[in-house]
């Protein structure tokens, strides 16, 4: 049962993750906004924490899913549009970048060391960007979209029964949250949650550190566990 | 199996610290969020950590060119370097880059790139809310749109007020789609060479503006003296100018520099500052002139062999006796003698001063006078270049080694003479505007635009309609003159759009911005500077985002107008690229002629898949290539040396001068009547002082007191790298202000001013110095605007926010003739390298 159990929960965790990376990685676009309404995705999400920046966000997410209830699709979506273009895209000056290489190198520059770090990480589970070269490698929604691959890789060792694989991908899971994510994604949420224009792009901000904050420490734990 | 259970039990156990987690809910995740942006990898080869050096494009318009190298991993670029590709030495050295070099990282990969196509919130077509340029939101569009748009603009604006309505300031791409539908406006007018471009031609006969003419970078090793009239390549021509006068220097030569500023040649180079007041140097020559005559100190030999206009006595054709120079300067018939004592009046120098000067050029033959842009970069300045010429007439001091008077600048300053190695060109076959008649100058644009009237010569003012305004390259709203009046203008017209890689100003109020490649992002080619070296740049890195060539957004309007998007790119990259290499020429060591540089062979055609024929040259297409940089060997007394105007001195009957009396005509009747078949102001046949329109004597009578000169600044090319924050705190862009004037003002050094000219208003932080002259504040030209809409000032220091649109003489733009007033601004002013960039993050 216990197996099972552990199988459904990681499945969930790779959602998460795919979600937090497509919401980071692209503009959002009808389809998505209006299935999160739809669905009252916020408003039932299926992880709740105990945990003060993820409710904090969920709170501000759920407002905004009620606010916008009645509201006409397109209105909805131009503002978030607007909101994203202003966050991460230009132009001008972004609110938000979303590139690991322009917290993490002096310079403040993408396409940086981190770029080709984070590539080399993609590349050792078979994985590569799409647009590599043209868009930098280590984009936030990226790196959350690499961590349900991860996982999702980590959900089907599991189902085939081989634990060691599994907790494999589990350590590298938890080795890029640590060389990467955790390293930058508190100062970038933080910018996303200051400067956004919307309950949505600020709820995201907070809901997404919170949950990395817990699922970090869930890593951690388990990897204690499984060494003891 | 049951190990593995427990195990499982036993990681499952933090679960503990969630509320709740729901597969129902689940379900919905997955239809809102399935990123599937990675893909399986092409290999599974971790990417090798070994890079490559490629020579990456340093393309500025800085007056230098140095070779600068980007190390690059799997595509990404993690550092720069510059030239090592041989040992250095005076004689043969490195093409060494600058701090603006070395921060194009920063330029290409900051995060302020333009990524996407952006459309303004507000825009509609026609323009919608016209008024909101500059401060409307921006929307994602895709390229289709981006190109629909302005293509169905050029239709919509030709289609109801024809061709000319379509005003295209600069670039070369779309300009040629655009000519292949009938045609548009174009711009003109020197900037950068003051009123040199139509003088120096009818003086000396030579064509050109004269920046490569005077001596090669040995021959000035051969002057007793060199004066830097008004010049300052250690930061105007970067890489090696400064370098090779130390050469000078070396060798024994003395140096003087006539300036308003103590610059930062001078702190290297010069024995002597003699501070000028901005447009008034003429009479500083003119006071020398007449010193020379007093003391019998010029060469009348000289003068009686080699020039016509000096006296009564030789004067040419068809001219009035009476107009000659020397008595103009002696006050023969206008009755004011051009006395030190009345150039001092009006330039600032004592008459002593003026009287020492003179004494020592006429002494100390050969004395080489070197001068930039900048003195002659005034309104109606057409007189100065002319004086100038003069003065060096008077005493000899033309055609013989280390003597010469030339604004050598820019790219050539110390490197003067024909180029040794020469690119071929691209092949690109060129199109025609059709109506290429339709001309506006750089200093009535943005009028011409809002008024619907332009100059076009002698006679009265022509219609004009402009509706639509296309940025390529360049930077027209900040970089010319009467920029409060060019975002007028902007916000008159029913389109306007902007290609660039960056939000630079004319992006900033435009409709429409579409993202290009930098040269980083491109194939390839060669880069020219000084005529001892050629450049050939590789492709660095991938075009990044969705950033396109402008000739691949040429191509796309073009075809949108149902225009042969062939003929507007017939070219591929690499056939461009090779037909400049292929076509490169080198000077034959005696100088008697050019061979091909490059050796090509049918494997590099077959590899290239370019079309060609085998040849030989010096060095091998692969040598070219991996190098980066030609640079031919030079030594003292080779036979590539040079010194301008030697053959005419050699044998004046054999080697006549292109002017019309075959000799430097100090007197000029066909350079009077062709500046004022321009339309705006008139110029005397002989250097005569012409007061520029706002000038020193213009801002005294009209209570402006200080006058601006508006210099090259190390942080930037123009204004090309101002966003680069790193710069920005390296070199801020302060105010220059006398230490005496200060005074009097109550300004101390770090306090903010507020300077004022009768076009605009800018903020800024001032450097009180003693290395500019009472009277002279100096701003460097280039910064990127940056309105303050409540108190009315742009708090970036914009020069020509200060400068007036001013036609005058030739239509060059008099950037240092301005008049300004001083005062304390009580506000504060973050430093600007702490502003939020325009984030082309």
């Amino acid at each position: 049962m216990k197996l099972k159990e552990e199988i459904v929960f990681l499945e969930i965790r790779q959602m998460i993750y795919a979600f937090l990376g497509s919401a980071f990685l692209n503009p959002p676009n009808s389809s998505q906004i209006q299935g999160i309404l739809e669905q009252k995705l916020f408003v039932q999400f299926p992880l709740e924490l105990d945990q003060a920046d993820f409710l904090k966000g969920l709170k501000l997410l759920s407002r905004w899913t009620i606010t916008n209830e009645d509201s006409q699709l397109e209105d909805i979506l131009s503002q978030l549009q607007q909101d994203y273009s202003n966050l991460f895209v230009g132009p001008g000056h972004l609110l938000a970048p979303p590139w690991e290489s322009v917290y993490l190198t002096d310079d403040k520059l993408t396409f940086g060391s981190p770029t080709l770090e984070v590539r080399e990480f993609f590349r050792k589970h078979g994985l590569e960007y799409e647009r590599i070269n043209n868009d930098p490698d280590d984009h936030f929604g990226l790196e959350m979209e690499f961590m349900s691959k991860l996982i999702q890789m980590e959900r089907h060792h599991l189902e085939n029964q081989n634990l060691e694989d599994a907790i494999r991908l589990s350590n590298e899971h938890l080795f890029f949250l640590q060389e990467h994510v955790m390293k930058w994604a508190d100062r970038f949420t933080q910018k996303v949650a200051e400067h956004a224009g919307t309950d949505y792009f600020q709820g995201l901000a907070l809901l997404t550190r919170g949950y990395l904050t817990w699922d970090y420490e869930l890593l951690q734990n388990r990897i204690s566990l499984s060494n003891s | 199996m049951a190990d593995f259970i427990s195990r499982i039990n036993e990681l499952s156990l933090s679960r503990r610290n969630f509320i709740k987690a729901s597969t129902a809910a689940a379900a919905s995740l997955s239809l809102v969020g399935c990123g599937n942006t990675l893909m399986p990898a092409s290999s599974d080869q971790v990417a090798s950590q070994d890079g490559q050096w490629i020579t990456a494009a340093c393309w500025h318009n800085c007056g230098g060119r140095c070779l600068n190298k980007a190390y690059v991993v799997d595509g990404v670029v993690l550092r720069q370097k510059t030239d090592d590709t041989h040992m250095d030495s005076p004689d043969f050295p490195q093409q060494r880059g600058c701090a603006r070099g070395r921060s194009q990282r920063k330029q290409i990969l900051g995060a302020d790139r333009l990524k996407y196509p952006m459309k303004r919130k507000n825009w509609e077509p026609g323009g919608g809310n016209k008024e909101l340029r500059g401060k409307d939101e921006w929307v994602r569009i895709s390229w289709d749109e981006a190109l629909d748009i302005v293509a169905s603009e050029i239709k919509r604006v030709k289609a109801k007020y024809g061709n000319s309505a379509i005003f295209i300031p600069g670039g070369s791409e779309l300009p040629r789609a655009v000519s292949l539908y009938g045609g548009y406006t174009q711009r003109w007018g020197a900037v950068s060479w003051g009123a040199w471009p139509e003088v120096y031609p009818h003086i000396t006969g030579v064509s050109g503006n004269g920046a490569s003419d005077g001596n090669d970078r040995f021959r000035l090793r051969d002057s007793n003296l060199i004066i830097l009239w008004g010049a300052n390549p250690a930061v105007s021509s970067n890489g090696n100018p400064a370098y090779n006068f130390l050469q000078a220097k070396k060798a024994g030569a003395k140096f003087i520099s006539v300036d308003p500023i103590y610059t930062d040649t001078a702190r290297v180079l010069v024995d002597e500052w003699i501070p000028c007041r901005p447009a008034t140097d003429t009479t500083l020559i003119l006071g020398m002139a007449y010193h020379l005559l007093e003391n019998d100190l010029h060469d009348q030999e000289f003068l009686d062999k080699y020039c016509v206009g000096f006296d009564a006595e030789h004067m040419p054709e068809g001219a009035d006796p009476k107009d000659n120079f020397k008595d103009y300067v002696l006050g023969t018939y206008d009755g004011i003698p051009k006395t030190p004592e009345w150039a001092s009046e009006i330039c600032g120098v004592e008459p002593a001063a003026i009287r020492r000067f003179a004494t020592e050029y006429a002494g100390s033959k050969p004395v080489a006078i070197i001068t930039g842009g900048a003195a002659a970069r005034i309104n109606n300045g057409e007189h100065l270049p002319h004086a100038l010429l003069t003065l060096g007439l008077m005493t000899g001091n033309f055609g013989i080694p280390g003597a010469g008077v030339s604004p050598n600048m820019h790219n050539r300053s110390t490197y003067a003479g024909p180029t040794l190695v020469k690119s071929g060109g691209n092949g690109l076959p060129k199109i025609a505007n059709p109506i290429s008649d339709m001309r506006i100058n750089n200093c009535e644009m943005w009028d011409a635009v809002i008024t619907g009237k332009y100059t076009d010569g002698e006679g009265p003012k022509k219609d004009i309609n402009i509706q639509m305004i296309c940025h390529g390259a360049g930077s027209a709203i900040n970089q010319r003159a009467g920029l409060m009046r060019g975002i007028e203008a902007h916000r008159k017209v029913e389109f306007v759009m902007t290609q660039n890689y960056v939000l630079n100003t004319d992006a900033k109020y435009s409709d429409l911005v579409l993202p290009v490649t930098t040269q980083w992002e491109r194939y390839g080619g060669t880069v020219a500077g000084n005529r001892e070296m050629l450049i050939l740049y590789s492709q660095v890195i991938e075009p990044i985002y969705e950033a396109k060539d402008d000739i691949w957004i040429a191509r796309e309007i073009g075809k949108r107008l149902g225009v042969d998007a062939d003929k507007i790119d017939p070219l591929s990259p690499e056939q461009a690229s090779f037909n400049q290499v292929a076509g490169t020429k080198v000077m034959k060591g005696d100088g008697s002629g050019y061979d091909p540089l490059v050796t090509i062979t049918e494997a590099d055609l077959a590899e290239l898949g370019v079309e060609g024929s085998p040849q030989m040259g010096r060095i091998s297409y692969k040598e070219f290539k991996e190098k980066g940089i030609y640079q031919i060997p030079r030594a003292p007394g080779d036979k590539l040396e040079f010194t301008s105007f030697e053959d005419f001195l050699g044998n004046p009957e054999e080697n006549k001068l292109g002017t019309p009396s075959g000799k430097f005509q100090i007197h000029s009747q066909e350079l009077s009547d062709h500046i004022a078949s321009f339309g705006w102001t008139p110029k005397a046949p002989i250097p005569k002082y012409e007061p520029s329109i706002e000038g020193y004597e213009d801002g005294k009578k009209d209570g402006y007191p200080h006058q601006l000169v508006t210099i090259h600044y190390p942080r930037r090319s123009h204004s090309i790298l101002d966003n680069v924050s790193w710069l920005r705190e390296a070199f801020p862009q302060e105010f220059w202000l006398n230490a005496e004037d200060a005074m009097k003002l109550g300004i101390k050094d770090g306090d903010i001013a507020k300077i004022t000219s009768r076009h605009g208003s800018v903020i800024r932080p001032v450097y009180v110095t003693e290395r500019i002259m009472p009277g002279v504040v100096a701003l460097g030209e280039g910064a990127w605007y940056e309105a303050d809409e409540n108190e009315g000032v742009d708090k970036a220091g914009a020069t020509n926010t200060l400068n007036g649109p001013i036609p005058s003489g030739q239509g060059h733009t008099g950037h240092n003739s301005c008049n300004v007033k001083v005062e304390k601004y009580s506000k504060p002013l973050e430093p600007d390298y702490k502003w939020p960039q325009r984030v082309i993050f």
